[in-house]
């Protein structure tokens, strides 16, 4: 048994200990069906069906636990106990979100912080694979996820983040106080991971802060809603997940992510999903808000530097030996070529 | 002595790392399983880059070396009339000393934090200048990034 297995088989014990402790009635908890996907930057997840004699009765429940490492990619900026309060604000609201269950600090449970919610029911397709942009393509041309997807967006923005209690996310003050304050959010983590002098970069900065537009309305804000973020069943999403980046500010500014290129790879369909038109038709409608593309613009420079931000902190990771996984290496690659996309983007 | 003979028995670092990231791509990720296969194909990526790296390395400082000159050279051109700001003539000052990203990232932010002196023509003319160096250095830094 090689030392990585031993520790995922004892993670497995404590989370199924957790569990028992947390459903007393429950006899002989265990877990089943366990996945352990590989995907995304930040947490280790843990999918699967716990099952138990309840009263002479054997119960299945599926469950997701993500597990905070400690060395993640968002680590100063996000926070599983930030997450758990967001889902838990998020219920019985029209987002889908899976359920929140337990949000845990304690590190003497199951090694690290972790929160215990539902699995809810769906696919999260790789948009950067072919067999995903495949899938989305498809999806595309039945025409209910793209409508589904506008859907879920315009829910977030429409929902009242004041009464759902999201507002200790803190809330921008008016004109330009939300676009100066990301900004300065990603300036900071910047120097978090170290002192960066790349050229461009400060060129970007300069640029963005001379430049920063005013916020007419304020919104829920996911940060990073795209396909890869979500999860979809019967072709329609179930879950919008991946609540790191979320804030209260200019709903523009996830439009702005909708409509980046950046999102797409070889399509015109925006997160290679949604026809760009019938994405404009909808989510205007259903908002109530016009698309302001010039607002989107600035925003899309503003997603290169948090795009140079990511990648300075990633390869940050690797280098000073806080992670062993080399996407986080490749990364130092990734910011030259989001400068070269800035640049061109300023003009030259 | 044959002229394969020639050949130095120490590979040169690019071409070794190289020659690492195929036999990583080819020979080794594909025989491993789990959570270390695409970490091994990633290590492939990485060696890959780093090989390309290195191997530029000496014809781009070249070239860097050139256009840091010029750079540095038409800005004096471009302000050689004028009195400048404090912010960019200190910023100006420390690039023809030593012109490297540091004291590039300085001339662009004294730019910006003098614009109003400078006014719109010369501001637009110093830092299009800047950039058109700016723009050389990302188009050899994506030689080996993109």
């Amino acid at each position: 048994m090689t030392a990585k297995q031993s520790t995922a088989d004892d993670r497995q014990q404590r989370i199924e200990a957790y569990l028992t402790s947390r459903t007393p009635s429950a006899e002989g908890l265990h877990m089943v069906n366990i996945e352990r996907p590989t995907v995304g930057w930040s947490h280790e997840i843990w999918l699967f069906d716990a099952v138990w004699n309840e009263s002479g009765k054997e119960v299945t429940r599926p469950f997701c636990v993500r597990i905070d490492p400690g060395n993640t990619l968002l680590r100063h900026m996000s926070s599983l106990e930030t997450q758990f309060r967001v889902l838990k604000c998020l219920e019985n609201t029209a987002v889908p979100t899976p359920e929140a269950y337990w949000y845990e600090s304690d590190t003497d449970i199951i090694g690290k912080p972790f929160i215990v919610m539902d699995r809810v029911p769906g696919a999260c397709p790789n948009p950067w694979g072919s067999d995903g942009r495949r899938y989305y393509a498809e999806a595309s041309a039945r025409g209910v996820l793209p409508a589904s997807f506008t859907q879920a967006l315009a829910d977030l923005h429409n929902l009242d983040w004041r009464t759902a209690g999201l507002d200790f996310l803190g809330v921008p003050g008016p004109g330009k106080d939300f676009a100066l304050g990301e900004v300065a959010k990603w300036k900071e983590l910047m120097s978090l991971a170290g002192v960066v002098h790349e050229p461009i970069l400060e060129d970007l900065i300069c640029w963005l802060e001379e430049n920063a537009p005013t916020t007419e309305r304020l919104s829920l804000v996911h940060g990073a809603y795209r396909t890869g973020n979500l999860l979809i069943h019967e072709d329609r999403v179930s879950a919008v997940l991946d609540w790191e980046t979320q804030c209260i500010g200019d709903p523009m500014y996830d439009v702005a992510y909708m409509l980046s290129d950046l999102n797409r790879e070889g399509t015109d369909l925006l997160s290679n999903l949604v026809p760009r038109d019938e994405f404009f038709r909808q989510y205007e409608r259903e908002t109530g808000m016009e698309i302001d593309e010039e607002k989107c613009r600035y925003y899309n420079m503003l997603y290169c530097m948090r795009s140079v931000a990511f990648w300075v902190s990633a390869s940050g990771l690797y280098a000073d030996g806080s992670s062993s996984d080399l996407r986080l290496a490749r990364t130092a690659w990734s910011i030259p070529v989001v400068l070269d996309r800035a640049a061109r983007e300023l003009g030259y | 002595m044959s002229r394969e003979h020639d050949r130095s028995v120490v590979t040169p670092a690019a071409e070794l790392l190289a020659r690492m990231s195929v036999t990583m791509k080819t020979g080794i990720a594909p025989n491993t399983t789990g959570t270390a296969k695409p970490q091994a194909y990633m290590a492939a990526v990485v060696l890959e880059k780093i090989a390309k790296q290195l191997e530029l390395a000496p014809a781009h400082a070249a070239q860097q070396a050139r256009d840091t000159a010029a750079l540095v050279t038409d800005l004096g051109g471009l302000t050689s009339s004028v009195v400048l700001p404090a912010a960019t003539k200190s910023a100006l000052a420390a690039l023809a000393g030593d012109c490297d990203a540091v004291s590039l990232c300085a001339m662009v932010q004294a730019l910006y934090a003098d614009r109003a002196s400078l006014g719109d023509d010369l501001f637009a003319a110093l830092l299009g200048r800047v950039r058109v160096a700016l723009r050389a250095d990302i188009d050899r830094r994506m030689e080996y990034s993109a």
